[in-house]
């Protein structure tokens, strides 16, 4: 088992915005997806994905519909709304500038 | 009637959370279903046992009995509020009865001078508006001081939201009316030569 970094607060819901703006998923393929797009090394706790996900489509940023799944089964299908994609977008950029300075301050050398 | 509309989404709106919360349930066992069924493919373990890991995984256990503790002390609360209402008409309706019976004179004096009946229903019913104005000024002012102390209990709900303050209003307004018309009724129903004899 590959050693998994622990989620940073409030990481989770731009995680679920990135994975659903792929295409539109159930909450268990919002999971999938997840553990596919960062290639398993982020430990996600399934129990608080549907908190995430009600807190975002309350927020309007997700849309949902019930559907049926692969194997015909009722589910309930997240997908992106034109806001989500805007938040996606600025929360990408918060993100990038937050690593940038850490990473600087992290590598500081003493003079 | 812009006001009906809001009450009106207001009430759909609530009763539409159980609506939310069946959907809810639904979700997770097809999240639960689709987990086991992965786990029976990906390492080879029976049904059973794949449904256990896949719910411990979930760690849902917590949080339902999280859920369930909080919601018990909502619809404990909802019961003792319904309690004090049913209490307060009782009240309302006993002191009521007792003025009536004591005015009886009065109002048998009145009608033998003329007045209808409904001159003597609007007199006690005043009676029962100057209580009920009172009692909702007091009772509103506390409660929007309050509420804010109840902030962190409120769920989907703004503190000082002014549907449920109307609704409240409104439903303990019908009762305090419903209370204080049975006796303004019986008032109207004195027989004046009744009243006047027993003096």
């Amino acid at each position: 088992v590959a050693p998994q970094a622990e989620l940073l607060p409030g990481t989770l819901d731009l995680l679920i915005l990135k994975a659903v703006s792929l295409g539109a998923q159930h909450g268990y393929g919002v999971l999938l997806r997840i553990e596919q797009i960062t290639g398993g090394a982020l430990a996600i706790e399934q129990g608080a994905l549907y908190p995430a996900l009600y807190r975002l489509e309350h927020q309007g940023l997700l849309d949902t519909e019930w559907g049926t799944s692969d194997n015909n089964r009722r589910a309930k299908f997240y997908s992106i709304t034109p806001a989500g994609r805007k938040r996606l977008k600025a929360d990408t950029e918060r993100w990038n500038l937050t690593v940038l300075a850490m990473n600087t301050a992290l590598r500081a050398q003493e003079a | 009637m812009a006001l009906l509309a809001r009450l009106r989404s207001f009430w759909r709106h609530a009763l539409h959370r159980s609506d939310l919360e069946r959907n809810m349930s639904d979700e997770w066992q097809f999240h639960l279903a689709r987990r086991a069924e992965d786990l029976v493919e990906s390492r080879g373990l029976s049904p059973e046992e794949a449904m256990r890991i896949a719910r411990l995984e979930f760690g849902s256990v917590e949080k339902y009995k999280e859920e369930g503790q909080e919601r018990l002390l909502a619809t404990l609360a909802a019961f003792f509020g319904a309690l004090a209402l049913l209490l307060a008409m009782i009240g309302l309706y006993g002191v009521l009865t007792y003025l009536v019976t004591h005015r009886q004179t009065e109002f048998g004096i009145r009608m033998a001078l003329g007045a209808d009946r409904a001159s003597i229903l609007r007199l006690v019913m005043t009676d029962v508006v100057i209580v009920l104005a009172g009692g909702l000024a007091s009772g509103l002012a506390v409660s929007l001081v309050s509420v804010t102390l109840l902030q962190r209990m409120l769920f989907g709900l703004e503190p000082r939201d002014p549907m449920t303050m109307v609704s409240a209003v409104c439903l303990l307004s019908a009762m305090a009316l419903l209370a204080g018309y049975l006796p303004a009724r019986r008032a109207t129903r004195v027989d004046p030569m009744v009243a006047l004899r027993s003096e």
